[in-house]
């Protein structure tokens, strides 16, 4: 084996072992042909193997249509949201568990810590499954769910008051409206196979608590800069997976909501603001962006 | 359509031809403005094939790896011919714009 083929082999393992099997051999025989006796690959062609490797590991190449690489964002979008929501709600369930051993059973308030992960749990398992219909009901479950935990103690403000906009101002409020509304389109389009659905969840899971500001990485009152972070990211993946900003958009949608849900709120109260005007302008423009980045990337990706 | 698609689908309309070969023809086609990389070129071919625009025509073993060679289908080659007619119509509305344009002899162009 040349010095080359060696390369180009250890290239290859950009691609996925099934792909390999069936390709390996064929795509080698081409590079060495083209190669024209060159001692290494070429970065133009080596950039192209590592980026066609990565996009047939995502399976965004086989969505084929633009409307099938579309329902595959929701999904995924929907599927990082659920996640992004557990981190944001993690501490619940072990902070409750404290409070039971310590103070008994009978806590009410303690118990919606409990419910709304479980909710959301729910949520999850059933999208990533492709249950759209059970996923969208626990969704809308968890979304009321929050709103009574905020508004237990006062059944005055069990339907809508200004007093409901309270639980809003915070990001663990957001992801589940986002989700149930990612959720929607899909309970109509057509059911696609849904191959590995673990696969999702677990590595979203790791990069959402890897890369968002939430209780898990001690991010959670970090600076607005690590989600601008977080979206140039996205940017940069676009063109591996044009999937990638406009989930990456879906999920900083649920910081920019917060923001300016609180500007309304202090705002309606009369109170001093903590949060300038500029900073929610400027989340809502690196979040359409990086929308549009998606956008464009998508309309490329998904013709022929 | 994109122009390596055009180019890798126009390669293959005389006679079925191998990875390499694709390259080198899309590239003589397109008189060396589409340079495909395997990468590129094995990505297009898994699209076409799931599209049905190309096939496998064959199957073999050269220098002990598999060498495979493939055709155009049916589809590909209405889809050929219809981005083509569709370039030629195209091309169509600045050709016979500037044969209609032309100044006739003995005209004078205002400045």
């Amino acid at each position: 084996m040349t010095e080359l083929e060696r390369r180009y082999r250890w290239l290859l393992r950009a691609y996925p072992r099934a792909y390999r099997q069936y390709r390996a051999d064929e795509m080698l025989e081409t590079l060495l042909a083209t190669a024209d006796n060159a001692r290494r690959p070429s970065l133009r062609e080596a950039v192209a193997l590592v980026v066609g490797g990565l996009r047939a590991r995502t399976g965004v190449d086989r969505l084929g249509s633009r409307s099938a690489l579309g329902h595959s964002a929701l999904r995924l979008s929907a599927l990082s949201l659920l996640v992004y929501g557990m981190t944001l709600w993690a501490g619940g369930p072990i902070s409750v568990s404290a409070i039971v051993l310590s103070d008994g059973a009978y806590r009410p308030d303690a118990w919606w810590f409990i419910a709304v992960p479980a909710l959301l749990a729910i949520a999850l398992v059933a999208a990533a499954w492709g249950s759209y219909r059970l996923a969208f009901a626990a969704a809308i479950s968890t979304v009321v769910a929050q709103y009574w935990s905020e508004n237990w103690w006062d059944q005055s403000s069990w339907l809508w008051s200004p007093h409901s906009l309270q639980g809003a101002i915070v990001a663990k409020f957001w992801p589940a409206v986002l989700a149930s509304l990612a959720l929607l389109p899909l309970l109509r389009a057509p059911r696609a196979p849904v191959t590995r659905p673990w696969a999702w969840p677990v590595l979203a899971s790791l990069a959402i608590a890897a890369l968002t500001p939430n209780p898990i990485n001690g991010w959670s009152d970090a600076p607005v800069m690590s989600l601008y972070a977080f979206a140039a990211l996205a940017v940069i993946t676009a063109p591996i997976d044009a999937r990638m900003p406009i989930v990456a958009s879906a999920l900083l949608l649920a910081p920019a909501s917060a923001h300016a849900t609180y500007e309304l709120y202090f705002h309606r109260a009369g109170w001093e603001l903590g949060t300038s005007v500029t900073t929610i302008l400027i989340l809502a423009a690196v979040t359409v962006i990086t929308l549009a980045a998606g956008t464009i990337a998508g309309r490329r990706q998904a013709s022929m | 359509m994109r122009e390596p698609t055009y180019f890798i689908l126009a390669a293959l309309q005389d006679e079925p031809l191998h990875g390499y070969a694709i390259v080198k023809r899309a590239q003589e086609l397109s008189d060396g403005r589409v340079r495909l990389t395997t990468g590129t070129l094995y990505a297009a071919l898994d699209r076409l094939t799931g599209e049905e625009m190309v096939r496998v025509a064959e199957e073999a073993v050269v220098n002990g790896r598999a060498r495979r060679t493939y055709e155009l289908t049916q589809r590909g080659m209405s889809a050929l011919t219809a981005e083509a007619e569709r370039m030629a119509a195209a091309a169509s509305v600045v050709r016979n714009r500037s044969v209609r344009s032309t100044p006739a002899a003995g005209w004078v162009v205002p400045a």
